[in-house]
């Protein structure tokens, strides 16, 4: 999360381009990090980025995470609008539910970028719900209304999110084992 | 309840502010399509705002240096438009007043501030006479003749008579003066009488007239 002051915030009000553009990186992440695909997510910054400017003057500052909460937020509903348009959220049959922290000290040897790349690598179904649950801190029953589905099926696609994540891991690791 | 690798990916996922690596095209020409797109509201702000302020210190300019001033007869023209103004002004005073609850203080105030506003400013008649008058540069500049004064005399005005003085007091009066003033004076001279006519006529008849 990138701290921004006041001084940051009203230099997006005033449309400041300089402002706007450090908040598009982040952004984009944040968008590919759901959809997994370059296009999709510049189409939901894009979209996100109007929006936000847009009504930037109803934002009202509290702290310095106010405004990338605000629009970490925005960008959240685009492309969670992005991957109801374009992709069915294909909740994936039920498989071996092991969890990724199973083993202790696995996640602290991977990069953010590994991971990342793990967690964009997941079918779009698990990732909105793994994204939503683990990274945006939404509840299940939030996020059954997001996405139009039941608790139990959040709960069992965020299980399977995780057993995928694990075994994608586990898979990098053996094949960086058996290569080095 | 959360678990703690969930803090730990969050964290780790959080971290990632860059664009990652390889990422085509670049930013800057990501951005140039966004730019496009993102509003702004501020600059059109700006770009009124300076419209306006240049607008108003051309129409000062304008106003100063305008020929208007050096020639007598534009004087006119523009005093015109000033007493126009002045015409205006006891409305706008009217109007400026705001409404009060009080119905009768809002319209006693409209009718002070409108007889403060004709005091101040002429009836439009007045308005127009003072139009009549030439500028004073040009009266003292021309030549002065006794015939351009003895016109400039204001004619001296008779009264002509409507009615008949009449004295109540003594209507007779005035008949009898005009009765003197037209008879014609009569002379009597006394003549000698004839014979026969001495016993039969008294002497006080023997006065013959003599017109």
């Amino acid at each position: 999360m990138i701290p921004l002051d006041k001084d940051f915030v009203n230099r997006c009000r005033n449309a400041d381009k300089i402002a706007q553009k450090k908040l598009f990186a982040p952004m984009y992440r944040v968008c590919f990090r759901y959809t997994g695909m370059q296009p999709e997510a510049e189409d939901c910054v894009m979209r996100g980025f109007m929006k936000a400017f847009q009504s930037i003057e109803k934002f009202r500052y509290q702290d310095e995470n106010s405004l990338y909460v605000w629009i970490r937020k925005i960008m959240v509903n685009e492309s969670l609008m992005e991957l109801r348009r374009k992709t069915n959220l294909v909740m994936v049959p039920e498989e071996e539910a092991r969890d990724v922290g199973d083993e202790p000290g696995i996640i602290e040897k991977l990069s953010a970028e590994e991971l990342y790349s793990a967690v964009t690598a997941l079918p779009a179904g698990y990732r909105a719900v793994f994204n939503l649950y683990v990274i945006e801190g939404y509840e299940h029953t939030e996020i059954a209304a997001m996405l139009g589905i039941t608790d139990s099926t959040s709960r069992t696609q965020l299980a399977k999110a995780r057993a995928r994540l694990r075994s994608a891991i586990e898979k990098r690791y053996s094949s960086d084992g058996t290569n080095g | 309840m959360e678990r703690m690798d969930d803090k730990l990916l969050r964290s780790k996922l959080d971290s990632l502010h860059e664009l990652p690596q390889g990422y085509e095209p670049s930013l800057d020409s990501k951005w140039e399509l966004l730019e496009a797109g993102i509003p702004e509201k501020k600059k059109r702000r700006v770009i009124v705002w300076w419209a306006a302020a240049a607008g108003i210190a051309l129409l000062i300019t304008l106003w100063i240096f305008s020929p208007s001033e050096k020639h007598a007869p534009a004087v006119g023209v523009k005093t015109n438009e000033a007493i126009s103004k002045q015409n205006e002004a006891p409305t706008i005073a009217a109007e400026s007043f705001p409404a009060a609850n009080d119905k009768r203080s809002s319209a006693a105030s409209v009718k002070r501030s409108q007889a403060v506003a004709e005091k101040d400013h002429p009836a439009p008649e007045l308005a127009e006479q003072k139009q009549i008058v030439p500028p004073i540069d040009t009266i003292l500049s021309a030549p002065v003749n006794e015939s351009t004064i003895a016109s400039a005399e204001p004619p001296v005005r008779t009264r002509k008579k409507k009615y008949i003085e009449i004295d109540f007091n003594d209507p007779v009066k005035e008949q009898k003066e005009e009765q003197q003033a037209s008879a014609q004076p009569v002379k009597f001279r006394i003549m000698p009488t004839q014979q026969g006519d001495e016993q039969s006529t008294p002497s006080s008849l023997k006065l013959k007239k003599s017109f």
